[in-house]
């Protein structure tokens, strides 16, 4: 097994500090778009799940409320949510000069 | 280059299979307007679809231990994003899927919604993390991550365990397709998935998976999608059969305004008894929280080529998910409306053959009794004090028919049928051949070459984890046909395990740089260990007396006490020995820059 270190911290030179000041503010964007992005994810799951014995009786497209808002709003409101996360990281890996490209 | 060969060579592929996939159905479905028997029909289509997989993981084949473990690391995401949806989309969820919903809506929204927030728990805190580590699976990341060959000995027999289970499962799965589309006997057809098994995985390892996914992912998404699009066009006059099944719903509703049909009899794949809202929350989060930790899906990410791309497959991932999953509670709307208007009211020597047939497999009851034939249900219901035609109260299907018979039910020519058994067969194939890869992974190239033997060379540890590949297949397929009935539900234990005693662990690895190999070692154990003890609690009451009411626990609300223990365990523990070196600190860092070379390079090991 090689283990290869390639990204090193270096305070001493100007240039350096610059770019590792970038990395800090790209892992706290990540960290807060991580975190917004999976909260997101959690009420669109478990709302509908929590609602769901307690809408008996609307309907929409015929399908029960919460099975419609369960069963086909929030899976897909979670794939936006996911779409958005990849763009937002990938604006925020290119911000800090690492590229972000998903292909 | 090699890298945009092998991507070309996968689309063309996938094109000319999906072409010739669908151009062989319409032959036979004229064939089978023309009087083609059922049995030949469902033969010749089953028939072609597997020597097509089979071609697949042999065209695949290859020497080089990159190629093997990780298919060289050139996939896009968007074929990555394919070949994880077929490995997660396995037979056994799919039918267990449907059959929740038939049994209860509510329970159907609650596993789709675990489901997706798995796919984005995975893809936001985890994939693209492991894919700069540049591990080959869950096992070699965690070492990495921990620097602790203790972690990846716990890692690699937990990841081991939990698989092989639910590969069981699968291939049992599997096993009773291959036998109901072939006519064949149980044992033969077990042989079959074996030899299809090891077919798609000894000779390419992660190139051979890939490529049959993307084939199995054609033939699963075409066989759940067209059967229930036909029928919405031909019952409403609507093609998205999750707008039409709305339609079905109250018009079933209204069926069942005066008599309902009997509970449905339990499901032998997905056993989810959900009464309550806590029930429903528990169950999309403990789903979530082990969909996230698949070890099979995770080991995908490696094939990227880039960690930005593992967000992306994530993404895409879930959308390949949900074109299967969101159209498969309409199958069970439709079957119950089917049951409801064509079923009930019926007299009973009038009833449809299929009907008698799920009977003698357990899988139908007429008036309490297993309608095995109009005489035998006939006297059952005159037992009974019920003399006229069939009483909604009286009739009981298995939720796990509601697939598997799904043609019959709803009155289709038998095409339907054969198509939606090639699918499921196809599903269940897919997630075996992932699942066996992990498990030998875990047990070969991770347990032994990198533990046990760790002076082994890379081809010598290559051919261990091919001939852990074939021991494992033919175990679990013995292991899941000798004992079914513990191994089918036991799948949910399995997740249950993944959830509590891999999902907090491989969170930390990356979201703290404060946890250490004893914290890992401690969360694994102690998380899986609450979950295995209120099982066994449960199971054999008395031999273990469990404390603060945890009795009224299931396998899946277990986890739910299982995800703190082992996000508990695995804090305290680092904190109460040393913090990890400046060392271990920077890999942590260098972790989470998705530029830089993977941490690892596993191409000179």
């Amino acid at each position: 097994m090689r283990l290869c270190l390639i990204e090193k911290r270096r305070f001493a030179i100007g240039g350096s500090r610059l770019s590792d000041d970038r990395e800090t503010l790209r892992w706290e964007g990540s960290w807060a778009l991580a975190v917004g992005v999976v909260i997101a994810g959690a009420l669109l799951a478990v709302i509908p799940a929590a609602l769901a014995p307690m809408l008996d009786g609307a309907t929409v497209i015929g399908l029960p409320l919460p099975v419609f808002l369960g069963a086909l709003i929030a899976p897909l409101g979670i794939v936006a949510v996911l779409f958005f996360f990849a763009v937002s990281q990938g604006q925020l890996d290119r911000r800090a000069g690492s590229g972000g490209s998903g292909d | 280059m090699a890298g945009r060969d092998t991507v070309g060579t996968f689309r063309s592929l996938a094109g000319v299979f999906t072409l010739a996939f669908v151009g062989a159905l319409l032959v036979l479905a004229l064939l089978g307007n023309f009087g083609l028997p059922d049995t030949a029909l469902g033969t010749a289509l089953g028939v072609g679809v597997v020597i097509a997989f089979a071609l697949a993981g042999i065209a695949e084949r290859t020497m080089r231990a990159r190629e093997f473990h990780t298919a060289s690391g050139v996939l896009p995401a968007t074929v990555n994003g394919i070949a994880t949806a077929a490995a997660f989309l396995s037979a056994t969820g799919i039918i267990g899927f449907a059959g929740a919903t038939f049994s209860s809506l509510d329970t159907s929204v609650a596993v789709v919604l675990g489901w997706s927030l798995g796919f984005l728990l995975m893809a936001v805190l985890i994939a693209p993390y492991f894919r700069k580590s540049g591990a080959d699976d869950v096992p070699d990341f965690l070492a990495v991550r921990y620097d602790s060959q203790a972690v990846r000995g716990v890692a690699a027999l937990l990841v081991a365990g939990t698989m092989a289970v639910m590969l069981a499962a699968v291939m049992e799965t599997g096993t009773a397709i291959a036998a109901q589309l072939f006519a064949l006997p149980h044992p033969a057809a077990g042989w079959l998935v074996v030899a299809l098994v090891v077919a798609g995985t000894f000779l390419g390892g992660m190139r051979a998976v890939t490529l049959s996914a993307l084939a199995q992912y054609i033939v699963l998404a075409v066989a759940i999608v067209a059967p229930a699009t036909i029928l919405s066009i031909i019952a409403y006059g609507v093609p998205l059969p999750q707008i039409a099944a709305g339609l079905a719903w109250q018009d079933s509703h209204a069926l069942a305004a005066g008599a309902d049909l009997a509970a449905p009899l339990a499901s032998r794949f997905l056993p989810l008894a959900a009464t309550s809202a806590f029930d429903l929350v528990a169950i999309a989060v403990v789903f979530a929280a082990g969909v996230a930790a698949l070890p099979h899906l995770i080991l995908r990410q490696a094939t990227l080529r880039s960690p930005p791309s593992a967000r992306w497959s994530g993404a895409w991932s879930l959308v390949f998910v949900l074109v299967v999953a969101l159209t498969v509670p309409a199958y069970a709307i439709y079957a119950r409306l089917a049951l409801l208007r064509d079923i009930v009211g019926t007299a009973i020597f009038d009833l449809p053959d299929w009907l008698f047939a799920l009977g003698r497999k357990g899988m139908a009851t007429l008036c309490g009794a297993p309608a095995t034939s109009a005489a035998a249900a006939q006297a059952a219901c005159t037992l009974s004090g019920n003399t006229g035609p069939v009483a909604a109260g009286n009739l009981a299907v298995s939720a796990d028919a509601i697939l598997l018979s799904w043609g019959d039910i709803v009155g289709l020519p038998y095409v339907i049928t054969a198509l939606i058994l090639v699918g499921l067969l196809a599903g269940a194939l897919a997630a075996a051949n992932a699942m066996a890869f992990a498990v030998a992974e875990a047990l070969g190239n991770n347990f032994y070459g990198r533990l046990i033997d760790t002076h082994v060379s890379a081809g010598r540890r290559l051919l261990i984890t091919r001939v852990t590949v074939v021991a494992v297949a033919a175990v679990c397929a013995w292991l899941g046909a000798a004992y079914a009935d513990a191994i089918l539900p036991s799948s949910l234990t399995a997740l249950s395990v993944l959830a509590s005693g891999l999902f907090p662990v491989l969170v930390l690895a990356t979201w703290s740089k404060r946890i250490n190999g004893a914290g890992a070692v401690a969360g694994m154990i102690l998380g899986s260990a609450t979950v295995l003890v209120v099982e066994i609690g449960r199971q054999a009451p008395g031999l273990l007396p469990l404390p603060f009411g945890a009795n009224g626990l299931t396998a899946v609300t277990a986890a739910l006490v299982g995800i703190p223990v082992g996000f508990a365990a695995a804090i305290l523990a680092s904190l109460a020995t040393r913090a990890p070196t400046p060392e271990q600190q920077a890999l942590v860092d260098a972790l989470r820059r998705p530029d830089g070379a993977p941490l690892v390079d596993r191409a000179a090991s």
